[in-house]
């Protein structure tokens, strides 16, 4: 199980902080959905925790080591990293792109060794593209291309898992059967953080809410706490509906407010 | 089409009739059963010192030259995925032209064989520092410095020619930036096949980086590739290369845009399956180009090589051109 503490950490960009004093502990067995409007920093902080973007202040540790001094490739085998759409810059199989999420374990030269050909069987099953295996991935569409970069970050079985908006996209079939995903693995021990803007999936599937705002960390805990009424109306400045957050039935729905209506 | 098992036999092939094309055309023909007999004679006649002395190293310069513009080329264009990228675009060729042509402007060619191509070597090196300290950081910045470089060592080249003390320095500078492996001999092929060599395990080495970065620059980057260091590498790796090669050759364009190209469909487009037929075809196109030189035939000069490869490249570049337009919407 690994535990992931970011310390004050902030990012400027031309003075402005894009993320402003984000404090949190997070670990294992922990889904955590991160909510928050447009520009809030969602995307800088997880490039952050991913260990891509070095802040200005503040620190990140991982099971008590500091990011910034963790070796690349034992840190690549440990998290895997999912940008917001992310594509594929050749046509090649989907295969090929999902075997890619091996690299950090490959030796320099060589070919894809025979056991490591079972894992990419395997992820490409479970997220339902065994069928396209062979398919050029850049003619998936874009639902289909999102199942098939889950499956690259899923390939080499890391601990933690941070993805960027990654039910983007998908078709309520696969945006149920995604973050359904998303939670099995926090079940399984697994830490996942991933930006959501569904919020009514969030409720349902998150054990974890981290809410940010202007940069800020307005508000982090357990989901059925933390996701309210009164807190979406603060962050996103709309009226909503909350009921049974945190349960499989939860719905948040917003409401237009009568100044809008 | 070509199976995809059955490329390597195509390329070895496709070579080895190049290769003994290469070894068999010229000014005169070579009788196989002259050239056996002095195998057996304690002098060698003619026939074999042509063999030896002129046809080989032309050769085997051509095969190095070719496979480092091959190489280089789909190395770039793995780490800029851009089916544009070509080995020139990093200014090498460019400051190796330059240091070439400056070695002919002051006379140094004249005194000394190996002056050009040193001048060459040093003069592409210079240029990848250049480029390296001014674009490091980024993949986009390391390209527009490498645009500014070259433009800088163009502009040398043009005040070179500017300032050429005589007509005949400037009939030679232009003849050498025209490109040629007439000429070559042993010698140059042992000044520049170190620096070649290198430069290919330079390349060869960024060969999983490139394959990471089919997912893009974030995703690479979370897979435990130092992007600097992949640009470092592919940078490293062309200026010895590519820049040993115009060093002797002068500038052959099209090669290196070209050979990744052709290979890459049936390797089914993973960057680092390209690396090793783009070399294979790139030395293919490069002594068959060469062949072309020899045989067309002409009243004075030799057609030069650089030239050719121009002619016979736009037609290709038009034809992939087409296939873009025709895959992208």
């Amino acid at each position: 199980m690994s535990r992931i503490v970011a310390d004050g950490i902030s990012v400027l960009r031309e003075r402005r902080a894009i993320v402003d004093g984000v404090s949190l502990a997070m670990e294992g067995g922990q889904f955590i959905g991160l909510i928050g409007p447009n520009g809030a920093g969602k995307s800088t902080l997880m490039s952050v925790l991913a260990g891509l973007l070095a802040p200005e202040r503040g620190t990140v540790t991982i099971d008590g080591a500091a990011l910034a001094a963790f070796d690349r490739r034992r840190l690549a085998r440990l998290r895997a990293y999912l940008p917001q759409n992310p594509r594929a810059e050749w046509p090649v199989s989907v295969e090929r792109l999902v075997a890619l999420g091996l690299t950090p374990q490959l030796p320099i030269f060589g070919a894809l060794p025979e056991a490591m050909q079972a894992r990419v069987d395997a992820v490409l099953a479970m997220v339902d593209m065994a069928s396209r295996r062979d398919q050029p991935a850049t003619t998936l569409s874009g639902g289909e291309l999102a199942r098939a970069m889950l499956a690259r970050a899923l390939v080499g079985d890391p601990q933690v898992l941070l993805a960027d908006e990654p039910l983007a996209g998908l078709d309520p079939r696969h945006a149920l059967d995604g973050i359904g995903r998303l939670r099995g693995l926090a079940d399984g021990g697994k830490l996942v953080i991933a930006s959501v803007h569904e919020l009514t999936l969030a409720a349902r599937y998150a054990t974890h809410i981290a809410v940010m705002r202007q940069g800020r960390l307005i508000a982090f805990g357990p989901t059925a706490q933390v996701l309210t009424a009164a807190l979406l109306h603060e962050v996103f400045e709309v009226d909503a509906c909350v009921t049974g957050a945190g349960t499989p039935g939860a719905v948040v729905d917003f409401v237009p407010t009568p100044a809008q209506a | 089409m070509v199976g995809k098992r059955l490329w390597p036999v195509l390329a070895g092939v496709l070579l080895l009739a190049g290769v003994l094309l290469s070894l068999g055309i010229g000014r005169v023909w070579l009788n196989p059963l002259v050239l056996a007999d002095s195998v057996f004679q304690p002098k060698p006649n003619l026939a074999w010192l042509i063999l030896i002395e002129l046809r080989a190293p032309r050769t085997v310069l051509g095969v190095l030259v070719g496979a480092s513009l091959g190489l280089s080329g789909a190395v770039l264009q793995g780490l800029l995925r851009n089916p544009l990228a070509e080995p020139g675009l990093l200014g090498v060729s460019a400051g190796a032209a330059l240091g070439a042509v400056l070695a002919i402007y002051f006379g140094l060619s004249a005194t000394f064989l190996l002056a050009t191509p040193m001048m060459g070597i040093a003069g592409a090196i210079a240029a990848a520092l250049l480029t390296l300290s001014i674009g490091r950081g980024g993949t986009l910045t390391m390209i527009l410095a490498g645009v500014a470089v070259s433009g800088l060592m163009a502009a040398g080249v043009s005040l070179a020619l500017n300032f050429a003390p005589n007509l005949a320095a400037v009939y030679e500078i232009t003849i050498w930036l025209l490109g040629t492996l007439e000429n070559s001999d042993w010698d140059q092929v042992l000044l520049v096949a170190p620096f070649i060599l290198l430069g290919w395990i330079c390349l060869a080495f960024s060969a999983r980086d490139i394959d990471a970065l089919t997912l893009g620059e974030a995703q690479a980057e979370s897979l435990g590739v130092n992007l600097a260091r992949t640009r470092l590498l592919a940078l490293a790796g062309t200026a010895l290369s590519v820049g040993a090669a115009t060093a002797v050759t002068g500038s052959i364009g099209f090669i290196g845009l070209l050979a990744p190209h052709i290979v890459r469909p049936f390797v089914g487009h993973q960057p680092s399956r390209v690396l090793l037929p783009a070399a294979l075809f790139g030395a293919i196109l490069l002594v068959f180009v060469d062949v072309a030189t020899r045989a067309i035939p002409t009243a004075g000069q030799e057609i030069r090589l650089g030239v050719l490869t121009s002619i016979v490249g736009t037609p290709f570049f038009f034809w992939l051109v087409v296939k873009l337009r025709r895959l992208s919407p």
